[in-house]
């Protein structure tokens, strides 16, 4: 039997700031990680067949409709994406300026490890949580979120010496 | 072992220091569109889809049927309700062009910033619905106008900077308010590369500058189409001579045509410079603008 939309209802309610970060996590863009968490309700509320886990299932598609905005973004433009992420507004000017720099050593991490820091670090998801959105076990994300980190630090002491 | 203790320690702090940060929060309306996508949703589905394709079998076999009649029928009496029909639409029009259009318009939204680019191939140039300046034509995120002694505009659908909602764009329209009770009108304007006319109505941002005396042409050294004899102030250059070292900034075709006085006005109005732009961000408080590419009937 199909699931129920209350039960999406609920979840949207329960999850809306988790699905929002993990697409933001991929995209980089605050307007397309929208678009690709309301895409990705429209396609689940569009089944007609019944889903074993209907979260996980839903993060999936909200990470494959992030991946392919990232893609045909990627042919469109070569745009400057972790200036748009930052909420300057929120911040000191030194806080912001800190922030871009370390979202630009981010970026050069691998693609995983890019979303497993932003979920943890900026969305303060538990590794449980992004196991569950990125569909991997706890102890390899932990994993990724650790060398992640490490790599960062290395980063930014160089940065200091320099 | 010290030195890995040292190492840890810095990471935590920079961990806590990062989590101390902010990303951009989504819109406001994230969480009311995607419930309301969800509700949607449920009104087409389950056993509502059986239902509802039986409907929509059901109204395709009828409307084939008044088809059917309105072929067989000589009678004009359908004739007299499409009239009454379009009536009805042009009044909706009207009701909507003297209604201030800002109050209605809503962002333009663009996931990438191509796709919120202006495209103008041969627009025209309209002040007070009277006066004719001219065509222009380029592809930019953002486009300056020049008008001497009346104003220089600055425009796009993105809220660049600090820029200000000044007018509104509707169907391939752009409609400025001058601050003196003027009116500047862009016809013809298409978005993004594919040079779609979006029904809209946006928002369009920019800033509005009074007077001519603040020149364009003296930041950056062209002047598109000058005026015949009025080549004296500093920066002025030819606009062959522009053209051939700013390939890709001037704009082409800018007529002077028009021979019209602005309300005692001794000077003819015309536009003495357009650009097209694109702003790039160097870093969070260094913008840069560059020149777009301009053709006269493409863009992108």
């Amino acid at each position: 039997m199909r699931f129920g939309f209350n039960q999406l209802e609920r979840l949207l309610a329960k999850h809306h700031q988790t699905f929002y970060i993990s697409a933001l996590s991929i995209t980089k863009n605050r307007a397309a990680a929208e678009d690709a968490v309301h895409e990705a309700l429209l396609s689940v509320s569009a089944l007609t067949s019944d889903v074993d886990d209907l979260k996980a299932y839903v993060f999936k598609v909200i990470r494959n409709k992030a991946k392919r905005y990232v893609g045909q973004s990627a042919r469109l433009v070569a745009a400057d994406t972790v200036t748009e992420i930052i909420d300057s507004a929120s911040m000191a000017h030194e806080d912001s300026v800190f922030l871009e720099q370390m979202l630009r050593h981010i970026e050069v991490l691998d693609k995983e490890t890019q979303q497993v820091i932003i979920m943890k670090l900026f969305a303060g998801l538990t590794f449980n949580e992004i196991a569950e959105v990125m569909a991997r076990s706890v102890n390899t994300v932990a994993s990724w979120y650790r060398r992640g980190i490490s790599q960062l630090q290395e980063k930014l002491n160089e940065a200091n010496e320099k | 072992m010290k030195q890995m203790k040292n190492e840890l320690g810095s990471s935590n702090e920079l961990e806590r220091r990062l989590q101390a940060l902010t990303l951009v929060a989504p819109a406001k309306t994230y969480v009311a569109r995607a419930r309301a996508i969800v509700n949607a949703g449920s009104t087409f589905s389950g056993t509502w889809q059986l239902q509802f394709r039986q409907g929509l079998a059901l109204v395709l076999i009828l409307s084939l049927g008044i088809n059917l009649l309105q072929f067989l029928q000589t009678d004009s009496a359908m004739q007299t309700g499409l009239d009454v029909d379009a009536y009805n639409s042009s009044a909706l029009w009207q009701e909507l062009v003297s209604e201030d259009l800002v109050k209605l318009a809503v962002d333009y939204r663009a996931n990438s910033k191509m796709l919120g680019f202006l495209c103008l191939t041969k627009s025209s140039v309209v002040v007070d619905q009277r006066y004719y300046l001219g065509e222009i034509s380029g592809f930019g995120e953002w486009l300056s106008i020049e008008i001497p002694e009346l104003a220089q505009v600055s425009i796009s659908l993105q809220p660049l900077r600090d820029w200000q909602p000044i007018g509104s764009y509707a169907d391939g329209v752009m409609l400025i308010p001058l601050a003196d009770g003027h009116e500047l009108k862009l016809m013809g304007i298409g978005i993004g590369p594919t040079n779609t006319v979006s029904e809209g109505p946006f928002i369009v941002y920019g800033n509005t500058h009074l007077d001519g005396n603040i020149s364009l042409a003296a930041v950056n050294g062209v002047v598109s189409n000058p005026v015949d004899g009025a080549m004296n102030r500093p920066g002025d250059v030819n606009p062959e001579v522009a053209v051939e070292a700013f390939p890709n900034t001037v704009t082409s075709n800018l007529s002077t045509a028009s021979d019209a006085l602005m309300d005692g006005q001794e000077a003819p109005l015309t536009i003495a410079n357009a650009m097209f732009w694109v702003d790039s961000q160097l870093s969070s408080y260094e913008v840069k603008s560059y020149g777009a590419l301009i053709d006269a009937d493409v863009c992108g």
